[in-house]
C-alpha cells in the first residue's frame, strides 16, 4: 500500500473515532429508555457492516471527495453490496448467518484493491 | 478561518442528525432500539415485512417464500426485491436485536442519512441554499404534516412511508437520493462503480424506483446535451453502470418480470386521491409550498446550466405527480421523499428572492435562515399556515405483548405442518401479522362471522380464507424463463370458502374486543368447543386463547342456535 493512502487511513482512522463517539451521544439521547450495551451494539453493527466497509469502498475516490462524503456515501454503497451479495451468496447456499463476518471484510478487501489499482497507474 | 467554517459546518450537521434521529426513530419506537414486540407498526404491511425477513432468517437464503407467507403454499420463488431483508437479517445477526426492530430501524436510519446526501448534492450548487433547505427534511418523518391550508383533508401524511410499512420503497428512495449523487459526480474517475452499485440496490430493493432514476436519468442526459455538456466519456459511462447493472440484477429481474410484471401490469389511469391511504397531497406543505414554488420558478433562470440537485428536484416532482398518468401508489410513495426532494427548491426559492435585495450575502443569514426554518418547522414556534413537525402517537401500535405471547407461542409449540384457524380479533383484519405464528394458517371472514351472530347461531362450518400474500402471484419456478402459478391448481373454495373448524388442529379466539359482542361470541363457540374431552386449552393470557383439538375431522360443536 503507498504511503500515502497509509497516512490517510491513520489520519482519517481517527475521525471514524470521532464520528463512532457522536453516535454514541446521540443515540444514547436519542434512544434514552435503551440500556448502554443496545446502544453500544447497534452502534457498532452499524460501522461493521456500513460505514467502515464503505470508508474503503470509497477511498478510491480520497483525492476528490472528503471524509464526511465518502463515509455517508460509503454506508449506502455498503449497504448496497451487502444487500445485493448477501442475496447471491444465499442463494448459491452460504446461510445469512455467516454474512456478518464474510461481507464486511470482502468489500474492505475490495476497496484496497482498487486504491491499490490506482496507485499502480 | 476556513477551518473555523468548516468545522461550524460539520457542527450544523452533526446537530441536524441528532434531531431527526431523535425526533425520527427515537419518537417514533418510544426511545428504544428493542423492543418485547413489533413496535410502531401500524398496518398489516410492516408485518408482511417483518414475517418475510424473519423467514428469510430461518431459512438462511431467499429461494423461497415461506409457504405460511404464500397461502401454504410450498417452493413458491421469493419474488420481492430482497434486499431490504437480507440488509436487516445480517443486521439483526450482527446487533443482536429482534428482526422486527432491526427492519424498521434500517429503514428509518438511512432514510435520516438521505436528508444529510441531499444536503451534499444542494451543497455542491451552492452552500447557502443547502443549508437553508435542510429544515423542510424534517417533515419527512412527521405524523401528520400539520398546516392548516386549503384542501386540508387532503394534506397532512407523510409518515404513512413509516408507519403503514411503505419500507422497501423508502430504502429505495435512500438509494435514489444517493444515485442523484452519484450521477452529480459522474466525471469522477471509475464512477460507474459506485453508480452501478446502487443502481443494483434499487433494482433489489423496490425495482419500480428504478423507472423514477431512469426518469431523472434522461432528464439529466438531455439537460446535459442541451448546455452542450455531454461528453462521449459521460456517455460511456453510463452504458458501462446500465450494462453491469442490468447483468447483476438479472436474476432477480427474470423473477420480476414473470410476477410482478405481469401480475400488476402498467394501465393509464388517473387517480388524484390514494384512495384508502393517507397519503401526501402538495398542498400539504402550506405557505411553505410558496416558498418551493418561487424556487422552481427561480429555477428556471437556469435553464441553460441547471445543478444537477434541481434537476433530480423537478424529475421527483414529476415522478410524485405520475399518479396521474397511471402510476398510482408508485407515485404517491415518491411523495413520502418530497421533503427530501424538494427542499433543494425550498431553499433556492428562499436564497434566490433574499439575494435580489442583500446583494453583499454572508454565510451568517444562511445559518440565521436555518435556524429560523428548523424552528418553524419543527414546531417549536407553530404558526398556522406553516407545515411542521408533529410527534407519533404515543402507542405500540397495532401489536401488543399478550397477542405477541400467543403468535410466538404457536410457532414454537406446535408441530410444523399444524392448521391454525384465527377467530374474530381486533387487529386480525391486519391479517399478515398472523404469519408470525409460522403456521398454515386460516381465519374466519368477519362479514360471515357477523352475520352467523345477528342470525344468533353457533355453525360447524364458517366461510374462512387463507389471507396469505398473492402480490405479485404465487409462483413456482420451472426453469430459467418458466413459471408456474401453483394457486391454479387449486380450487377456489381451498383460499376462500366454508371450512369444518373441526379439520383445525388449533384454534384462536380473543377474549377481549372494541366490540364486545364479537369477542363474546368468540368465547361462546370457544365454550363449546371444550365441552368434547377432546378439545384443551393449549394457550391462554388475558386476551388470546389458543385450544387444541386432539381428534381432528371428529364432531367438535353441536350446531345451534344461541
Amino acid at each position: 500500500m503507498k504511503k500515502e493512502v497509509y497516512d490517510l487511513i491513520k489520519k482519517e482512522s481517527v475521525y471514524l473515532i470521532y464520528l463512532i463517539s457522536l453516535f454514541v451521544v446521540l443515540f444514547k439521547i436519542a434512544f434514552y429508555n435503551d440500556s448502554f450495551m443496545v446502544i453500544l451494539r447497534s452502534i457498532f453493527s452499524i460501522f461493521w457492516l456500513f460505514i467502515i466497509p464503505g470508508y474503503f469502498g470509497m477511498l478510491y475516490w480520497h483525492n476528490k471527495l472528503d471524509f464526511i462524503q465518502r463515509a455517508l456515501i460509503g454506508s449506502a454503497v455498503a449497504a448496497g453490496l451487502i444487500g445485493t451479495i448477501s442475496y447471491y451468496f444465499g442463494l448459491a447456499g452460504l446461510n445469512l448467518k455467516y454474512h456478518i463476518f464474510i461481507l464486511p471484510p470482502l468489500i474492505i478487501i475490495l476497496g484496497f484493491l482498487l486504491v491499490n489499482m490506482k496507485n499502480k497507474e | 478561518m476556513v477551518q473555523i467554517k468548516l468545522d461550524f459546518e460539520k457542527i450544523v450537521l452533526a446537530v441536524f442528525f441528532g434531531i431527526l434521529i431523535f425526533i425520527g426513530p427515537g419518537n417514533l419506537f418510544g426511545h428504544r432500539i428493542m423492543h418485547e414486540f413489533p413496535y410502531g407498526y401500524y398496518a398489516s404491511d410492516t408485518f408482511q415485512h417483518q414475517v418475510r425477513a424473519d423467514a428469510i432468517k430461518d431459512a438462511g437464503n431467499f429461494r423461497y417464500e415461506a409457504f405460511y407467507i404464500s397461502r401454504g403454499l410450498d417452493n413458491i420463488v421469493g419474488r420481492y426485491p430482497p434486499i431490504i431483508y437480507h440488509i436487516a437479517v445480517i443486521f439483526s445477526y450482527a446487533s443482536g436485536i429482534e428482526v422486527y426492530d432491526a427492519i424498521y430501524f434500517i429503514v428509518l436510519f438511512f432514510a435520516v442519512i438521505a436528508a444529510l446526501v441531499m444536503y451534499f448534492i444542494i451543497r455542491d450548487f451552492n452552500k447557502s441554499v443547502a443549508l437553508i433547505s435542510m429544515p423542510l427534511t424534517v417533515l419527512m418523518i412527521s405524523h401528520p404534516v400539520n398546516s392548516l391550508i386549503p384542501f386540508s383533508s387532503l394534506n397532512s401524511e407523510f409518515s404513512t412511508g413509516f408507519i403503514f410499512g411503505h419500507w422497501p420503497s423508502m430504502l429505495a428512495q435512500f438509494f435514489l437520493v444517493v444515485f442523484a449523487w452519484s450521477m452529480m459526480k459522474l466525471e469522477l474517475e471509475k464512477s460507474y462503480i459506485f453508480i452501478s452499485i446502487i443502481l443494483i440496490s434499487i433494482l433489489l430493493t423496490h425495482t419500480s424506483e428504478a423507472v423514477f432514476a431512469g426518469i431523472f436519468l434522461v432528464i439529466l442526459v438531455l439537460a446535459k446535451w442541451l448546455s452542450k455538456n455531454l461528453s462521449w466519456q459521460d456517455l460511456k459511462k453510463i452504458g458501462i453502470f446500465l450494462a453491469v447493472s442490468a447483468t447483476v440484477a438479472a436474476y432477480y429481474l427474470i423473477i420480476f418480470n414473470y410476477t410482478w410484471a405481469r401480475g400488476q401490469p402498467y394501465t393509464f389511469s388517473v387517480d388524484p386521491v390514494w384512495n384508502g391511504n393517507p397519503g401526501f397531497y402538495i398542498f400539504g406543505f402550506g405557505i411553505l409550498l410558496i416558498f418551493i414554488i418561487m424556487g422552481l420558478i427561480a429555477s428556471l433562470t437556469r435553464l441553460k446550466k441547471m445543478h444537477t440537485s434541481l434537476i433530480f428536484g423537478f424529475s421527483m416532482l414529476l415522478a410524485g405527480f405520475m399518479n396521474y398518468a397511471g402510476f398510482e401508489l408508485r407515485s404517491f410513495q415518491i411523495r413520502f421523499f418530497w421533503p427530501v426532494y424538494l427542499s433543494v427548491f425550498f431553499g433556492f426559492g428562499i436564497y434566490f428572492i433574499l439575494r435580489l435585495v442583500i446583494k453583499n450575502w454572508k454565510m451568517v443569514y444562511s445559518l440565521a435562515l436555518f435556524a429560523v426554518f428548523s424552528i418553524l418547522i419543527l414546531g417549536i414556534i407553530k404558526i398556522p399556515g406553516i407545515a411542521h413537525y408533529n410527534n407519533y402517537p404515543n402507542s405500540a401500535g397495532l401489536m401488543d405483548q399478550y397477542h405477541w405471547e400467543s403468535l410466538k407461542w404457536i410457532s414454537s409449540n406446535t408441530e410444523k405442518n399444524s392448521k391454525i384457524l384465527f377467530f374474530y380479533g381486533d387487529i386480525y383484519s391486519q391479517d399478515a401479522l398472523l404469519r408470525n405464528t409460522k403456521r398454515f394458517h386460516y381465519q374466519v371472514d368477519t362479514d360471515e362471522f357477523v352475520k352467523a351472530l345477528q342470525e344468533k347461531k353457533i355453525l360447524r362450518d364458517y366461510i374462512s380464507e387463507i389471507p396469505g400474500d398473492t402480490g405479485g402471484s404465487t409462483m413456482q419456478r420451472t426453469g430459467l424463463f418458466s413459471f408456474h402459478d401453483t394457486s391454479q391448481d387449486k380450487p377456489k373454495e381451498h383460499f376462500f370458502g366454508p371450512h369444518d373448524i373441526c379439520q383445525f388442529d388449533f384454534l384462536v379466539f380473543d377474549k377481549v374486543s372494541g366490540s364486545p359482542a364479537l369477542a363474546q361470541y368468540d368465547l361462546l363457540i370457544a365454550n363449546d368447543l371444550l365441552k368434547k374431552d377432546f378439545i384443551k386449552i393449549a394457550f391462554d393470557n388475558q386476551v388470546v386463547v389458543v385450544l387444541k383439538n386432539n381428534k381432528i375431522g371428529a364432531d367438535c360443536i353441536e350446531e345451534r342456535s344461541l
